[in-house]
């Protein structure tokens, strides 16, 4: 079953020029609609974004699909516990970038938890990660929470898939279950990936429901 | 059945039952823990041929909230794996009425504060021994967070349960009951309902004339519903709801209106400030199945 709230959908470079403009103006926690930025869906153009990594080199999509490039985008926290589970607790994030070895595919995370005190914040805190769970693509911080919220980002780990073409072709898990002690049957980025390695049109989705650790944006 | 005064055998051990990870670090597998689980049953004992309840309970520490079975943004619902004896069926999980938590940057999640309380119906098989022991176990695993982190919890729970002839009502029961009491009031279409519901295509609109707040809580397997992070709450008293219908048709809409008072404001009192919603698009409110799945 999948059970997902649709965005209302704006569509190309409209969203990609606007995503900046209409940051969330947020409320922290409560039961009232903070305005948010749109997001993205499946066949939307990728907002273009530039951002440092935490060894301090600039990272630009738009610069990676211009190479034919498949971009996996990875909403990352450190500390977020699924994130651990595929980073650290199992091995699948190691195999699967390994798996595109040689092919165009590029891998980036992207950490948009942006404030103080929240779970996985910081750049050393990243840099410690990024030792421990022995990861080889760069990890991205997203400081003002800006390019996490002009995808939609809610969740780590949350992954897009943008294709070298600059759309956008798949939103979702990382795998085919939501519990952290059990590995799912599907790895939905081995899937899509190979899907558009082999050009093939019709991209899965996602068959369960989202689950992960919500995005830690920053109070505005 | 009346109260009975037995107390049942419910033992609890929040271990880690995981496997190894790939690397060793400290408390990478044994993470801190903010609540506490337990298989609580409504009767004293179970009688072949019979159904009964029993629920999972999480216990929760302040400001720590767990995750709904709903449309959310992130989070992860209780998982429950179960380990029955022969005879012993348990049925779907009887979620309760969550709450709407938005964060920052529009993160939408329906969770629960406090305690969670599962409902599980049980069926006993008519040959089932009289006289034995019936141990129901079950492996459970749930995200818990806070403002800035969260924490997944694991435990191993177990009850222990006597197979009569007949039986009486628990120590537990009261709460049992008492989650039943707070699953809302069917949404009927009565005139003394405080909601008034109708269908204008795929949208649903949810109404109070009293001047109530409403937010809209989806249940499980309710179908997506267009941008529910502005959807769902209504200042005004007027929800409308845009679902999707596109993959099944025949969906069901299962969710909870609740009313709320706004602050400072003295309004007419209300019988009930939760509906219990279960319709099929363009259908009215009178089709009533049972209890959420």
């Amino acid at each position: 079953m999948i059970c997902i709230t649709r965005k209302r959908t704006l569509t190309g470079f409209l969203a990609a020029g606007l995503g900046a403009l209409s940051i969330a103006m947020a409320t922290g926690a409560g039961t009232k609609a903070p305005t948010l930025a749109e997001g993205v869906e499946v066949g939307d153009k990728a907002p273009d974004f530039t951002l440092t990594d935490i060894h301090g080199n600039e990272h630009k999509l738009s610069e990676y699909t211009e190479e034919g490039k498949i971009v996996v985008l990875e909403w990352f926290n450190p500390d977020c516990p699924f994130v651990k589970k595929f980073h650290y607790k199992t091995d699948t994030m190691r195999t699967t970038y390994a798996g595109f070895e040689g092919k165009p595919v590029e891998f980036l995370a992207i950490n948009s938890a942006s404030a103080p005190g929240k779970q996985g914040w910081g750049e050393e805190r990243n840099i410690e990660a990024e030792e421990l769970y022995e990861i080889e693509y760069p990890i991205l911080l997203d400081k003002d929470g800006s390019v996490g919220q002009s995808f939609g980002a809610k969740r780590t780990p949350h992954i897009f898939i943008v294709d070298a073409e600059g759309i956008v072709r798949y939103i979702g898990p990382i795998d085919s279950t939501s519990s952290y002690q059990e590995i799912g049957e599907k790895n939905y980025i081995e899937i899509v990936v190979n899907q558009l390695l082999d050009g093939e049109s019709e991209i899965v989705t996602a068959e369960i429901p989202a689950y992960g650790c919500a995005v830690k944006y920053v109070k505005k | 059945m009346g109260l009975g005064l037995k107390a049942w055998t419910t033992t609890l051990c929040a271990t880690a039952a995981m496997s190894l990870p790939v690397h060793a670090q400290p408390n990478f597998d044994d993470p801190p823990s903010h609540s506490s689980a337990k298989l609580i049953a409504e009767t004293d004992a179970l009688t072949p041929g019979s159904s009964s309840t029993i629920a999972a309970v999480i216990d929760l520490d302040k400001n720590w909230h767990t995750y709904a079975d709903s449309i959310n943004d992130s989070g992860s619902r209780l998982l429950v794996n179960w380990s029955l004896p022969e005879g012993i069926e348990i049925g779907e999980p009887i979620w309760p009425a969550a709450h709407r938590h938005v964060q920052a940057g529009g993160v939408l999640d329906h969770t629960y504060d406090d305690q969670l309380v599962v409902l599980f119906p049980l069926d006993v098989a008519s040959g089932v021994e009289i006289g034995s022991d019936a141990v129901i176990s079950a492996s459970l695993e749930w995200l818990v967070c806070d403002a800035n982190q969260c924490v997944p919890q694991f435990a191993e729970a177990s009850i222990e349960l006597p197979v009569k002839r007949t039986n009486e009502l628990g120590s537990d029961a009261p709460l049992i009951e008492k989650t039943r009491n707070e699953m809302g009031k069917l949404a009927t279409g009565a005139s003394s309902d405080a909601v008034m519901l109708s269908w204008e295509g795929d949208t649903l609109i949810a109404k109070n004339a009293l001047g109530y707040e409403l937010e809209f809580i989806p249940g499980p397997g309710c179908p997506p519903i267009d941008d529910l992070l502005e959807t769902g709450y209504a200042e005004d008293g007027t929800l409308e709801l845009a679902f999707d219908f596109d993959d099944n048709p025949k969906a069901e809409v299962v969710g909870w209106v609740r009313l709320i008072a706004p602050k400072g404001k003295r309004l007419p009192p209300i019988d009930h400030d939760l509906y219990l919603i279960r319709l099929q698009q363009g259908k009215g409110p009178a089709r009533f199945i049972g209890e959420p799945r």
